[in-house]
């Protein structure tokens, strides 16, 4: 039973990663777009690089107390 | 990783992409917040009547409306000939003289600023807050 909550747990963690990392990406495409446009780009290109740093740090962090 | 697993996660991140834009539509679309506008309006200081500059010192036009709703503009058609003729985009930062950028009028759906070469028209009706740009 433990093993089966620890792995559910695991995937939902590794989920809400892969929503963050997705998430800034698309920020980071939007704000590229916006560059291009002149349309307010560097709070779109500061938030998707904050949250695929967020997203590598934490992934990182949890490998190391793995 | 190989090809075929590179190629998955394109597809996985494209995928997951497409969903975020989705929501942000349905979002934007469903709930009071304007969550662009939000975005739009975060880390800018500040520079004189309804001014800001953000992050990398651009300066934009702020605007918020009676409604409540926010808009931060970049640009906006100018019209050099008065409504009936053509129209051109011009940059704000460009445009706006700060200096003698002032609020010259103020009607319920309208607000008209001026500097020291063009007027600067702001409209707030059912489409949103739009700007328009004319000669003095």
């Amino acid at each position: 039973m433990n093993a089966l909550s620890s792995n559910i747990f695991n995937n939902a963690v590794k989920t809400v990663g892969r929503l963050i990392f997705s998430l800034g990406i698309t920020l980071l495409v939007i704000g590229i777009i916006k560059l291009y446009l002149h349309e307010g780009w560097p709070n779109y290109i500061a938030l998707g690089l904050g949250l695929i740093a967020l997203k590598l740090f934490t992934s990182k962090l949890a490998r190391k107390i793995n | 990783m190989n090809i075929i697993g590179c190629a998955k996660c394109i597809l996985t991140h494209g995928l997951l992409a497409t969903g975020w834009i989705i929501f942000f539509k349905l979002f934007a679309t469903y709930s009071p917040i304007n969550i662009w506008a939000e975005i739009d309006s975060l880390w800018l200081s500040p520079s004189g009547e309804n001014l800001a500059t953000n992050l990398v010192g651009e300066l934009a036009f702020h605007f918020e409306a009676t409604s409540g709703e926010k808009r931060v503009m970049y640009t906006a058609p100018y019209y050099p000939d008065g409504l009936d003729g053509t129209t051109q985009t011009k940059r704000l930062s460009k445009t706006i003289d700060t200096a003698s950028w002032q609020k010259t009028e103020t009607e319920t759906l309208t607000t008209t600023y001026s500097d020291k070469q063009f007027k600067y028209v702001v409209y707030q009706d059912s489409n949103g807050i739009y700007m328009r740009i004319f000669n003095l």
